[in-house]
């Protein structure tokens, strides 16, 4: 669904995050966190038109962003200033994105989604920071060494799966695939590769269809692959 | 280090369930809100539609467990309809 919003406006000064969070703290007058009823194209048409910053529609939308975050990161033992944090950043990221509404659901459900991928992308990212980024270069460094040649004691189905990973794979390839196998936020992984999460995604993929195929070449079926991966699921 | 057995075996899961074309975790976030209208039907009665979806799912942890959090929301009636 297109939009006529002016990006560069909802994005200007009062609508940077410090000055914005200190109007709120300023002036915590009470907002319903019940959006008002509005069709889809009243929602944009209003966002279209609104000020920048001082717009009661932002605020309105915020207060349901904070709802919505209060009872999507509720097992995430947060505090109310972790929330209003990422109810702002939530709100910038959802008023770039009003061109990628696709209208097949209503405004609101649509925001909530947004808010929640917002909010959880940037406290994966936090967590890695707060680490030190420390899964992340482990699996980089057992990625980038020769950690993957074949012991004496490996089946001959795990020697060629580690050869495999050695010979088809590209340094990223095998360094982003290790560290989504290790749970490393791709957040992450795209930041240190200096790369953005739907590349991750696809060099990820596109590693998956390179093993599958240099596996096949090696004689190691479909079935045998899932035999293996059922045992380990039994241990 | 080395890679692990048991990434080994992971990663053979995965490799399982692999599709020539898959979407990514932005298309699976632009099908977020429909599918949250429609969650509660049974998966059949969606048709082909998600199929894509569920696939996404059943490979991408981060995406599944923001979906769940917000499948619970819904069910608990904090989302606006």
């Amino acid at each position: 669904m297109g939009t006529g919003v002016d990006s560069s406006a909802l994005d200007g000064e009062r609508l940077r995050r410090g000055e914005l969070r200190r109007s709120r703290l300023r002036d915590r007058r009470p907002v319903s966190t019940r959006l008002t009823q509005r069709t889809n194209e009243e929602w944009i048409a209003a966002l279209s038109s609104a000020s920048p910053g001082s717009s009661s529609l932002v605020d309105e939308l915020t207060a349901y962003i904070r709802r919505v975050l209060g009872s999507t990161l509720k097992n995430k033992a947060l505090k109310s200033d972790d929330i209003e944090d990422l109810a702002q950043e939530s709100i910038l990221q959802l008023l770039r994105s009003l061109d990628s509404f696709r209208g097949d659901s209503a405004f609101s459900t649509w925001v909530a989604a947004v808010a929640t991928r917002t909010a959880y992308t940037e406290l994966r990212r936090r967590h890695a920071r707060e680490t030190n980024h420390a899964a992340y270069f482990q699996a980089q460094e057992d990625a980038l060494a020769e950690s993957t040649k074949s012991e004496g004691e490996d089946s001959d189905l795990v020697s060629k799966l580690y050869a495999t990973i050695d010979d088809s794979l590209t340094e990223k390839q095998r360094i982003a695939t290790l560290a989504l196998l290790r749970g490393v936020p791709t957040i992450e992984i795209a930041e240190q590769l200096g790369s953005n999460q739907n590349a991750v995604y696809k060099l990820v993929h596109d590693a998956r269809l390179r093993l599958r195929d240099a596996l096949e070449r090696r004689g190691v079926t479909a079935e045998a692959l899932d035999q293996f991966a059922v045992q380990g699921g039994q241990q | 280090m080395r890679i692990s057995k048991k990434e080994l075996q992971t990663l053979s899961t995965l490799l399982g369930m692999t599709e020539v074309v898959e979407i990514n975790c932005e298309e699976f976030l632009a099908m977020t809100p429909a599918y949250l209208e429609k969650f509660e039907l049974q998966e059949d009665s969606l048709g082909g539609k998600f199929k894509s979806f569920y696939h996404h799912l059943s490979i991408c942890p981060e995406c599944r467990e923001e979906l769940e959090a917000l499948c619970e929301a819904k069910r608990a009636g904090h989302l606006d309809a």
